[in-house]
């Protein structure tokens, strides 16, 4: 960890090496630990730190970007050079106006000191817990427990000059029998709070219960969704529909369709970067505070996410939504939430006179983009309901699936929600109850 | 900077460690990307580190830093040992590396045209006329051109004596033109392939023998057609597979579940394990006698080849399946140990702060004897499929379906319509044992897949696969919701 002080310093004394019109530096550091477990024991155990500058410029409407690790003075002097000369050779870009400016950034605590303390002993006696609850029921345990430390800071020439540190903890397991696994996975900022027996408690549940799965022919099923492939299900929406790329290209669903209802009634999902229940952040990596953002309504789709370059050509407001630049994505909701329902898991299940209870999805994929239609497969515990109870476990499903329809198709969602955090966003997801979900093949176990 | 990467060895060696070895790393990456005519993006990144890796009390330990001196170094050495004290609290049984012949050796690849001595109007100029061919069709309402160079300096030393210097330098490029019809159908086409393109170790000349500017409206005119072509038909049906395809194909289903590491349970949480489990090793039919697939570091300028992996084991060619039958692991010195198996040197970090996991190199699908006529002609009703559009598989690695950007029918022996949206889908083992006919050596090519993913925290791996066109019979086609 370098600290607010001198990282700022060594972004603010980069703007002065450059000639252009306007200059941004980026700055990504992180510190990371690592505990990797398979077959109950320790197999990886790792550490990393590295931190990057990425470099802006812009003269006459030409944009240079260059990132490097050298954050010595004239490792820095270099790459803003560097990207000013690659303005010799590229074109206007007509459509930039200009780098957002400095707006007032709300504080949000994202940084806890008592993870500095952690050691790798420490991490290889939370991992024992749950390695030690799984042999005691004759299973084995596969999983990673991570600590991260990371900086993010942005300084440009219009007087954008922020930092936030950020501390997270998260820890994933699958526990397995000789037919069965089971999933969980949690993730805090704080390392004391990450409660591994409960997580080992759930997957261990899902393995036992899983034993001896029986077959089951591939077609449309009623099903309930565990929170972990709602997230799944969210993410897409967020990568392929829900940003204003997309959605100004028409290669989202969304396009064209704004105060449109392009999902049921009883849907709403927006981005908050600053709601507490997820993992907030103060501001994008372009420094502009994270906005709040509905993007569907009961039913409606009512915004799209922006970054600076989308909301000045689009003449919208900026949302606080930038990747580090240059990104082919476009600006992306990285904070979703789902707004929960009525009721409990235990309830939707007695509603189910036939259908599948799904823990997780597997190498999810689309074969349509712009219809969000999503192949995968089901893994790690999937279950015949019957006549409101779980009945008998199955072998996995794969299944090829359009999730607007989807959307369309939620009869009910619980009131019950869980923080899941992915590779670089959250969420806060429910399970849900959907109709006519389709599954379109199988495999051997 | 020779002389410390031996002290910090010597350092380890006096602090008792049972093996350590370190990767030093310098790194440069050029990317260009535009879209419709303008610059989308020109990045370069500088990035230099090291990482030691230690095995002590019979447990791996692994740190690594930015910053490159003899004080950090000792810090990350002791690092890393504390870590691998950590890991020892829980083990099973100690780590085992096999034996390895230990090399002192610096190399240079091949490389004509140094990337990054080729000016960037040249480059720019390039996909500008790419888009400007494109552009012509109205409906392609965006069009997409990138190049990537890459320029990378090796250091591998090791408590052992390995002292190895390997320099790389990987050129790749790729185009797309996405259709947009009346009704917000979207369509894509990619040149040489999807993902990005095709990559190679090599330097600008690999980007001249692509051949984009020749490519480019034929590229675009497809992605046109396809919004009125015919909807995939489904069934089961004989189906012939493009060699870019097939590419994914091996990658996927064969690929993955040959990596040791993973048949032993260590990808489990994340990507899952392999049906490919050590008692089918010389006693299973993986595919029909027409295929067989090799993994081979050695063929020059592959994408996945290299002189020394990542653990100092010189590179290697090795069958994974002969005839059909399956005879061959992926492997490290620690797995290879396990299971009597000579290590075949496929250990690879993606950057210095990264541990080397087992990763393919180039996986070949080797070509037999058939034209492309040939293996049409023997079809009386199927589908002719090209470039990859999605892909998902299941976590041993058996139920597969994939997605492609194109298709065509067969009838009776030839191309027939075109068709959109083709997808495929089966059981990896049941899908090889139909296969009943491979390309030949024209047909052969090896394919640059610079993004393959694996591990926690996420590696991305530059691989290749030499792949020619294939026929598989009676494959269930067409699947859609």
């Amino acid at each position: 960890m370098r600290g607010k002080e001198e990282i700022l310093n060594v972004l603010k004394n980069g703007l002065k090496f450059s000639i252009g019109d306007e200059i941004e530096l980026l700055y990504l550091g992180k510190e990371s630990s690592l505990t990797r477990y398979a077959n109950s024991y320790i197999h990886q155990n790792v550490k990393e730190s590295n931190s990057q500058i990425r470099v802006r410029v812009i003269k006459n409407k030409k944009i240079g970007f260059v990132e490097t690790n050298n954050l010595t003075t004239e490792g820095i002097k270099k790459a803003v050079k560097d990207a000013e000369e690659i303005l010799n050779f590229t074109k206007e870009d007509d459509s930039f106006v200009k780098l957002p400016e400095k707006e007032e950034i709300k504080d949000v605590k994202t940084f806890f000191d008592e993870n500095l303390k952690v050691t790798p002993s420490d991490m290889a006696d939370k991992v024992k817990n749950v390695i030690d609850k799984a042999t005691k029921k004759s299973l084995t345990a596969a999983g990673a427990l991570s600590v991260d430390f990371e900086e993010y800071a942005v300084v440009n020439s219009r007087g954008i000059e922020v930092y936030q540190p950020y501390s997270s903890i998260t820890l994933t397991t699958v526990i397995m029998g000789e037919d069965s696994s089971g999933f969980a996975d949690r993730f805090s900022m704080k390392f004391n709070d990450l409660n591994e027996i409960e997580l080992a408690d759930e997957a261990i549940e899902k393995a036992l219960t899983g034993k001896n799965p029986k077959n089951l022919e591939p077609g449309k099923y009623e099903v309930i969704l565990s929170p972990y492939a709602v997230e799944d299900i969210l993410f897409f929406f967020a990568y392929l529909s829900f940003g204003a790329k997309s959605f100004h290209q028409d290669t989202s669903f969304m396009s064209g369709k704004l105060n449109e209802k392009v999902f049921g009634e009883n849907v709403t999902i927006w981005d908050d970067g600053y709601d507490l229940l997820g993992a907030p952040i103060s501001f994008d990596f372009e420094g502009v505070p994270k906005k709040k953002v509905i993007l569907i309504e009961n039913g409606i789709a009512k915004n799209v996410v922006y970054d600076s370059y989308h909301a000045y050509k689009f003449n919208k407001e900026n949302t606080g939504h930038a990747l580090p630049q240059p990104n082919s994505l476009g600006p992306f909701a990285l904070n979703l939430f789902m707004k929960e329902g009525e009721s409990s898991l235990a309830d939707m299940i007695k509603n189910v006179k036939k259908g599948v209870y799904i823990s997780r999805f597997h190498y999810t994929n689309p074969i349509d983009p712009k219809r969000v239609i999503i192949t995968g497969m089901t893994r790690d515990g999937t279950f015949v309901i019957e006549d409101g109870k779980i009945s008998y476990p199955i072998k996995n499903l794969r299944f090829t699936q359009d999730m607007v329809e989807l959307m369309n198709n939620i009869v009910e969602i619980s009131k019950e929600r869980k923080l899941q955090r992915g590779d670089a966003h959250v969420s806060v997801v429910p399970y849900i109850r959907v109709k006519d979900f389709n599954f379109t093949g199988k495999t051997e176990f | 900077m020779r002389d410390v990467l031996r002290w910090i060895m010597d350092e380890a060696k006096k602090r008792g460690v049972t093996y350590s070895d370190i990767r030093l790393i310098e790194d440069e990456i050029e990317t260009i990307e535009t879209e419709n005519g303008n610059v989308q993006g020109i990045g370069k990144s500088f990035s230099k580190g090291f990482g030691i890796r230690v095995l002590l009390n019979g447990a791996w330990g692994f740190s690594s830093s930015s910053k490159v001196d003899k004080y950090e170094m000792e810090k990350v050495l002791d690092e890393a040992i504390n870590i691998a004290k950590a890991s020892s609290k829980i083990k099973k049984e100690d780590v085992i590396l096999s034996e390895i012949e230990i090399y002192e050796d610096e190399y240079i690849p091949d490389i004509k045209i140094d990337p990054f001595t080729v000016g960037l109007d040249k480059k720019l100029n390039l996909l500008y006329e790419v888009d400007k061919i494109m552009s012509n069709y109205k409906p392609v309402k965006i069009r997409r051109g990138s190049l990537y160079f890459d320029k990378q300096k090796k250091f591998f030393v090791s408590t052992e004596g390995s002292f190895i210097v390997q320099d790389r330098i990987v050129s790749g490029s790729g185009i797309e033109a996405y259709a947009i019809g009346d009704t917000g159908e979207v369509q894509r086409r990619s040149y040489p392939a999807a993902l990005g393109g095709d990559f190679s170790v090599s330097g600008w000349e690999f980007i001249e023998t692509l051949k984009l500017i020749e490519n480019s409206d034929r590229v675009a005119k497809q992605s046109v057609e396809l919004l009125k072509a015919k909807p995939c038909p489904q069934g089961f049906m004989d189906i012939v597979i493009s060699g870019d395809q097939m590419a994914l194909q091996v990658h996927e289903s064969l690929g993955h579940p040959v990596e040791l590491d993973r048949v032993f349970g260590m990808e489990a949480s994340y990507a899952g394990t392999s049906f490919l489990t050590p008692e089918k090793l010389n006693n299973f039919m993986y595919g029909s006698k027409k295929v067989n697939i090799t993994a081979d570091a050695t063929i020059p300028h592959a994408l996945g080849g290299f002189k020394y992996d990542d653990e100092g084991v010189k590179a290697q060619r090795v069958y994974l399946v002969k005839e059909g039958a399956f005879v061959g692991y992926l492997t490290s010195r620690e797995t290879a140990h396990k299971v009597g198996l000579k290590p075949m040197g496929a250990m690879r970090a993606d950057g210095w702060n990264r541990i080397p996991l087992i990763r393919m190199t180039s996986i070949n699908l080797e070509p037999l004897d058939m034209t492309f006529e040939d293996l049409i002609s023997g079809i009386k009703d199927g589908i002719y499929v090209e470039t990859n559009k999605s892909w998902s598989i299941d976590d041993k690695r058996l139920n597969f379906q994939f997605g492609c950007e194109i298709g065509w029918e067969i009838k009776d022996g030839k191309l027939g319509d075109m068709i959109k949206n083709p997808t495929y889908t089966g059981i990896s083992y049941e899908f090889w044992r139909s296969c009943d006919g491979v390309g030949n050596e024209d047909l052969w090519h090896v394919w640059g897949v610079p993004n393959c993913g694996k591990g926690e925290p996420p590696q991305i791996m530059q691989v290749s696969h030499g792949t020619a066109p294939a026929r598989f019979r009676n494959v269930r086609v067409g699947v859609v919701r």
